[in-house]
């Protein structure tokens, strides 16, 4: 009964804190997007002049018509990519400069460096109903399309237009992901020893060869905390990114079950098939429960920092990016680097010690515990009239 | 200068081969006290795994000689961790088999 209302009002105080996180995060970030944009207009070469909420006619210092502004939003890997596309008169792409973003600075780097912006310039700003081909940055696909969905969608609705009808369509990716999951329900359901231990390691293998070496596609904190915020990963087209999310959040939140760290997660993958090389024993010193308090405290604060400063990666520390893509911040590779190492001789360390993942399970099953079941066991009033 | 100096240069590759079939000549008894029978083939994948050891701080530390840091320390750091993951893998199958 006492653990019973410690963990309720544990409960209760990480939902407080997240939602004066969250409370706070929008009180102070308020963004006036179309301020930006003309501070924008104002500062470059152009006479602008507001012909309604998201588009401007531009001239240029001899009061010719030099062509458009247009203001637009794109769903990223984290969040909405808020950016303005100056065109010339046949809407064709001058210049683009976004006004806010989410997304993790490893990926919006990779944009710059590849010079994706630059290679858009002089495509019309409704590419692909103009059969543009616009080069896609391997690495950087999510942020890549909403920034071209950013400039069309904006194009279109100014110009009164409908924007077309985005298909989400399942392929080969989401079959895989789909194959992982149900493998860890095998694994929950079975009592076959052997049935148990051919799931387990073809599950492994499939998970660090496709999510993590192949697509380099795994649940993040990021994708949490964008979740967190509203942002849903579908409007993006990422039925892979729904899917997972789905697939991680509802088993531990319905029925208190985790099949994500199991046979998901390539990071975790990785860890065990290093173990093979090595003799892994589960670490269980005196201050074992300490560690798992400070792993589970390190996620909400993680969570709560980016809730307040409306930013999904911020506080992100997750570190199978850093392993799977083989570079990184110094600082994660090392870390990266010592838990490999560890997993030689401690099981899956970063699995029990380090990961929010885990965190944010832990979580979600404390909630199904003292809410979900408790909703689904209340006694049901009887409707019967005597 | 010491690396092109007529009589160092060649007393440094003499000592370093001396220390070098030290090296092996002891790994004969420090397996032997650790009560791992070696055989041909495990001859063969220990000779392997040093080679690559060689090759690898060889490789990365020519890299950084060359100014190339940042190539090197990404090799070092790459193929060591693969070498270590891969000798740790190595040593378990000499005390299994």
């Amino acid at each position: 009964m006492q653990k019973r209302l410690k963990e309720r009002l544990v409960i209760s105080g990480v939902l407080v804190l997240l939602l004066v996180a969250w409370l706070l995060g929008s009180r102070f970030h308020a963004t006036a997007y179309q301020v930006l944009a003309e501070e924008f207009l104002h500062s470059s070469a152009y006479h602008a002049t507001r012909v309604h909420d998201i588009k401007w006619k531009l001239t240029d210092s001899l009061g010719n018509e030099a062509g458009y502004a247009y203001m637009g939003k794109g769903s990223g890997y984290s969040g909405d990519i808020t950016l303005l596309t100056l065109t010339d008169n046949d809407f064709r792409i001058k210049n683009i400069q976004v006004l806010d973003h989410s997304e993790t600075y490893s990926y919006y780097q990779k944009l710059q460096q590849q010079n994706f912006f630059g290679h858009l310039q002089g495509k019309h700003t409704a590419m692909s109903r103009r059969a543009n081909t616009v080069d896609i940055v391997s690495g950087a696909t999510v942020s890549c399309m909403a920034i071209v969905q950013a400039i069309e969608a904006s194009y279109l609705e100014a110009e009164g237009q409908k924007p077309g009808v985005q298909m989400v369509a399942p392929g080969w990716k989401e079959a895989v992901l789909l194959v992982l999951f149900i493998n860890g329900i095998v694994l929950l359901k079975t009592q076959r020893p052997r049935l148990k231990k051919r799931v387990l390691w073809a599950s492994q293998l499939i998970s660090v060869i496709f999510l993590g070496a192949w697509l380099n596609n795994y649940l993040t904190l990021t994708q949490i905390n964008a979740l967190l915020m509203g942002h849903l990963p579908l409007s993006s087209g990422g039925l892979f990114l729904g899917l997972l999310l789905a697939g991680s959040i509802l088993p531990p939140l319905l029925t208190g079950k985790n099949l994500y760290c199991q046979t998901v997660c390539p990071f975790g993958a990785a860890q065990r098939i290093t173990g093979l090389l090595g003799n892994p024993r589960a670490l269980m010193p005196p201050w074992h429960r300490g560690l798992k308090y400070l792993q589970w405290a390190l996620t909400l604060v993680a969570l709560s920092l980016a809730l307040g400063l409306r930013s999904p990666a911020v506080s992100d520390y997750t570190i199978f990016d850093n392993f799977f893509r083989v570079g990184g911040p110094p600082l994660l590779v090392a870390v990266t680097v010592i838990m490999l190492l560890a997993s030689l001789v401690v099981n899956r360390p970063w699995c029990h010690f380090l990961c929010p993942m885990e965190g944010i399970f832990r979580w979600l099953t404390l909630i199904n515990k003292n809410v979900t079941q408790v909703w689904k066991n209340k006694p049901k009033v009887a409707g019967k009239i005597s | 200068m010491f690396p092109y100096s007529t009589i160092l240069q060649p007393l440094f590759w003499m000592s370093m081969g001396v220390l070098i079939a030290l090296f092996f000549m002891g790994i004969k008894y420090w397996l032997a006290d650790a009560n791992i029978k070696m055989n041909g083939w495990k001859w063969s994948v220990l000779s392997g795994w040093f080679f690559f050891l060689a090759l690898t701080v060889a490789a990365a530390f020519t890299l950084m000689g060359e100014g190339e840091w940042a190539a090197g320390k990404r090799f070092l750091l790459f193929f060591g961790i693969v070498l270590l993951l891969a000798g740790s893998g190595i040593w378990k199958l000499l005390k299994k088999a």
